[in-house]
């Protein structure tokens, strides 16, 4: 199953990889997420700014999952953490989430490989606003790899994500 | 046995890093698992409580046109999304379930539904609305800091406490794991050490004190003694002639023998009496608290009987002898170290005498080495002082009793210690290292007054010189024989060397050339006392010697009835052979003489012709020429066919003959 993931990552990113290897758009609309630090790609001083069209734009998944915070399992759908780290040209091994409330969490790179991350931006077919934790959710698939279900990972699951730093 | 400690060792250490290992992940875990608990239930609750301050703040702010409306817009919703996280899900449910949370949690819903209007439309800087957003939330910010605490201090705290307590015992076991395994290592390391102190106070071969414990013991023994006023005995016990027990059986044997005698001597000795293995083959007894020296005498006895039992090697008996030099304290010597050195020079006396025996100390034991010591130091002075000369004996052509050369032999008279033997002379210049000066001294005075007798008008005859055996492995015998023949202005020919068997030897093995060198130069060399040392026939060709001298015990036995001339003729074959000229020392009397005669030996020195004389005395008997007398009467006797030899020599022959040996340089 995992290898299956894995290999599913690997596909999309190269799909994805022409898109890549290309100048990034620039962000017409509201930007949703920043990535900066160590990365190759930028459209914007040094760091690479996403609104909701280009993140539409990365190859898109569905996750149904239960969280802590959700009742019963929901269906999740949004681009994967990795898709998005390709597409920026990711050079680090470390990333530190930041919410807009300035919560911060920090994840490790293997964990990004290992599992589809999956950045979550509408539950059950609407788009996750502020209020629901969007707009931009990084979601652990918990229902998939019940491992990933401790307060240790939970802590990780950033809701209202806005800023990712690549070290 | 060995393996298994080390297996063990290895466990242990594995046990250690592993549990470390263990209880360092879990802490790990364990802290990680404490903050993730901060951040559940009750952290949500404190997060509402400051997203509820923020939006406050940011409304009061926005009033007075310091915060943009979208920045009031994101802080309502960021509210928002706290109060649905309280509201939803199993993370929170403790807190939902909290006797207070609902009406809270129910009326912030409402007051936030109720503002949504207010807050989209709010211009920056339109005071009056600002205050009365901000005063529809104030009223609930203390019930939710309320709320917060009641969270902290009631059920979320027995909730903690028992997923805390739950994680006890995983790092209680992972602890004890370390703790176990160290405290084992620990005791290793201790008993290891402990181990290491014994055995470096032990021989490792005999399981005795060795030397380092037997000095130790020697310092306390003597400390108690000082204290006490009473006397101790040193032994020092060797084994006889155990270099042959190693070389003949093996060392395996000798390591046997050792054990053997380390185990009989323990069980000899009693109370008050410490045994030590202090060297190869050399073990010490100190015997404390003796009545009298009676006492160690008994003892070294009775070590020298139960050391005589025979040993068992591989089947067969094995019989050792002992030499035992004792040495008390503080009777021989105040001073403690010194007691072990007079009881090894009363163990070097012990081992002259033959089989086992064992010697007290005496102080006479160390006059020898003074003697020595004094010796050296004078002979510097006598060097220069010329306290020491030459004396010349004749070296006789036995066919027509000319003089065809002399031989220089040593004196030395010292003031003191009177007529001191030359051999021993020798002995100390080698011992002290003037044996330089001494063979300059030697080869200078002999060309010189070879010189001076050529120069009287005297018929030309050679010089022959002894040479110190360190003259031809430390020093540069080629340069001191040129130089002294140079300072004398002498031909080389008139200078012969002497050399022994043993320094051929030497020459052969370690320098070779030497002779060669001198021969070129045109110095004879003569061979000494041959027949006596060890040289091989072969040795004696490649050798270029121009002369064998005879030893004096060769003529010796020709006094014996009927004439055993049969070495002596076999001697005279063989350098015929070579090529070479003989000499034959010390004949004593007619007898001699004409058997040698007889048997056509060349030349020939000896007390018949005259003893060694000083150089103007020997000068006026070259001049009357009565050393020729012994051989011309020689042969008018054998003219007449039948005189009785006269009977071997007078008692003054018979005494340079004892000293003459020596008497050689």
């Amino acid at each position: 199953m995992i290898i299956a993931r894995l290999m599913a990552a690997v596909l999309a990113a190269l799909v994805v990889m022409p898109l890549a290897a290309a100048e990034l758009p620039q962000a017409e609309g509201r930007t949703l997420l920043t990535v900066g630090g160590k990365i190759t790609h930028h459209n914007s001083e040094g760091v690479a700014r996403f609104d909701r069209a280009m993140l539409d734009n990365l190859p898109q998944h569905v996750m149904t999952t239960a969280t802590p915070w959700t009742d019963g399992e929901q269906r999740f759908e949004g681009p994967l953490l990795s898709d998005l780290l390709a597409a920026v040209g990711s050079e680090g091994d470390e990333l530190v989430l930041r919410a807009l409330n300035d919560y911060f969490a920090i994840v490790h790179l293997p964990e990004v490989t290992r599992y589809p991350l999956m950045l979550a931006m509408r539950v059950n077919g609407s788009t996750l606003s502020v209020r629901d934790k969007g707009p931009v959710w990084l979601l652990y698939p918990m229902s998939e790899f019940p491992e990933l279900n401790t307060p240790y990972h939970r802590a990780d699951m950033v809701w209202q994500l806005s800023r990712i730093e690549v070290r | 046995m060995a393996w298994l400690r080390y297996a063990l060792l290895g466990l242990l250490v594995l046990l250690f890093t592993t549990s470390a290992l263990v209880s360092g992940y879990r802490h790990i875990q364990d802290m990680k698992q404490l903050v993730a608990l901060q951040k559940s239930g009750v952290w949500a609750l404190t997060e509402l409580d400051r997203e509820l301050q923020l939006f406050v703040h940011t409304a009061e702010l926005a009033g007075v046109n310091r915060r943009a409306s979208d920045r009031l817009v994101l802080r309502y919703e960021l509210l928002w999304s706290r109060l649905k996280v309280l509201q939803t899900g199993e993370e929170t449910r403790e807190i939902r379930e909290l006797p207070n949370a609902l009406p809270v949690l129910v009326e912030l819903e409402m007051v936030l539904r109720a503002s949504e209007a207010a807050v989209l439309t709010l211009r920056p800087g339109d005071q009056g609305s600002a205050k009365a957003l901000a005063a529809r939330f104030s009223p609930l910010l203390n019930k939710v800091r309320d709320l917060a605490v009641d969270g902290v201090n009631s059920q979320s705290t027995a909730t903690r406490e028992t997923r805390v307590w739950g994680m006890a015992p995983v790092f209680a076991l992972s602890l004890l794991g370390t703790l176990i395994s160290g405290s084992l290592l620990t005791l290793l390391l201790v008993v290891e050490g402990l181990k290491r102190h014994r055995q470096s106070l032990a021989d490792e071969l005999t399981g005795i004190p060795n030397r380092h414990a037997f000095n130790r013991q020697l310092l306390q023994m003597g400390a108690r003694q000082r204290r006490q006023g009473g006397s101790m005995a040193l032994l020092l016990v060797d084994l006889n002639e155990f270099k042959e027990v190693n070389d003949t059986l093996g060392h395996a044997q000798g390591d046997a023998l050792l054990r053997g005698v380390a185990t009989r001597l323990r069980a000899a000795v009693g109370d008050g009496e410490v045994i030590a293995r202090v060297g190869g083959d050399e073990f010490a007894i100190l015997q404390e608290g003796i009545a009298s020296f009676e006492d160690a005498s008994v003892l070294a006895q009775r070590v020298i009987e139960i050391i005589a039992r025979p040993f068992d090697a591989d089947g067969s008996e094995m019989f050792i002898s002992t030499s035992i030099g004792i040495s008390f304290y503080p009777d021989d010597d105040k001073e403690l170290h010194q007691v072990l050195n007079h009881a090894s020079t009363a163990l070097l006396l012990a081992k002259r005498d033959s089989g086992s025996s064992y010697r007290l100390f005496e102080s006479s034991m160390n006059e020898a080495a003074h003697r020595r010591k004094r010796l050296a130091d004078d002979l510097r002075h006598a060097l220069t002082n010329r306290e020491l000369v030459l004396f010349y004996q004749p070296v006789v052509g036995l066919r027509d009793g000319n003089v065809v050369g002399v031989e220089a032999l040593l004196r030395w008279r010292h003031g003191e210690l009177g007529h001191i033997p030359p051999l021993e002379v020798v002995s100390i210049a080698e011992h002290y290292g003037l044996a330089l000066e001494l063979n300059d001294w030697v080869l200078h005075e002999a060309c010189m007054q070879n010189k001076r007798w050529q120069d009287a008008g005297l018929p030309s005859m050679l010089v022959w010189v002894n040479i110190s055996p360190a003259m031809y492995t430390r020093h540069d015998l080629v340069a001191s024989v040129i130089q002294a023949l140079v300072y004398a202005g002498l031909d080389a020919c008139w200078l012969g060397i002497e050399v022994t068997e043993d320094t051929t030897m030497r020459d052969i093995e370690s320098s070779p050339g030497i002779l060669r060198r001198l021969q070129e130069l045109g110095v004879p060399l003569a061979l000494d006392d041959f027949g006596t040392g060890y040289s091989s026939l072969s040795h004696l060709k490649r050798l270029p010697v121009e002369r064998l001298k005879i030893d004096r015990s060769f003529i010796n036995d020709l006094n014996n009835e009927p004439w055993d001339m049969r070495f002596v003729q076999t001697l005279l074959s063989l350098a015929e052979q070579l090529g070479m000229c003989v000499v034959a020392e010390g004949i004593e009397n007619q007898h001699q003489l004409r058997a040698l005669r007889e048997a056509d030996c060349a030349c020939g020195q000896g007390y018949l012709f005259s003893r060694p004389l000083a150089a103007p005395e020997l000068e006026a008997l070259l001049r009357d020429h009565s050393i020729r007398q012994a051989v011309d009467l020689c042969a008018s006797s054998s003219e007449r066919n039948g005189v009785e030899p006269p009977s071997s020599g007078s008692e003054d022959e018979s005494s340079y003959h004892s000293q003459s040996g020596a008497a050689r340089h």
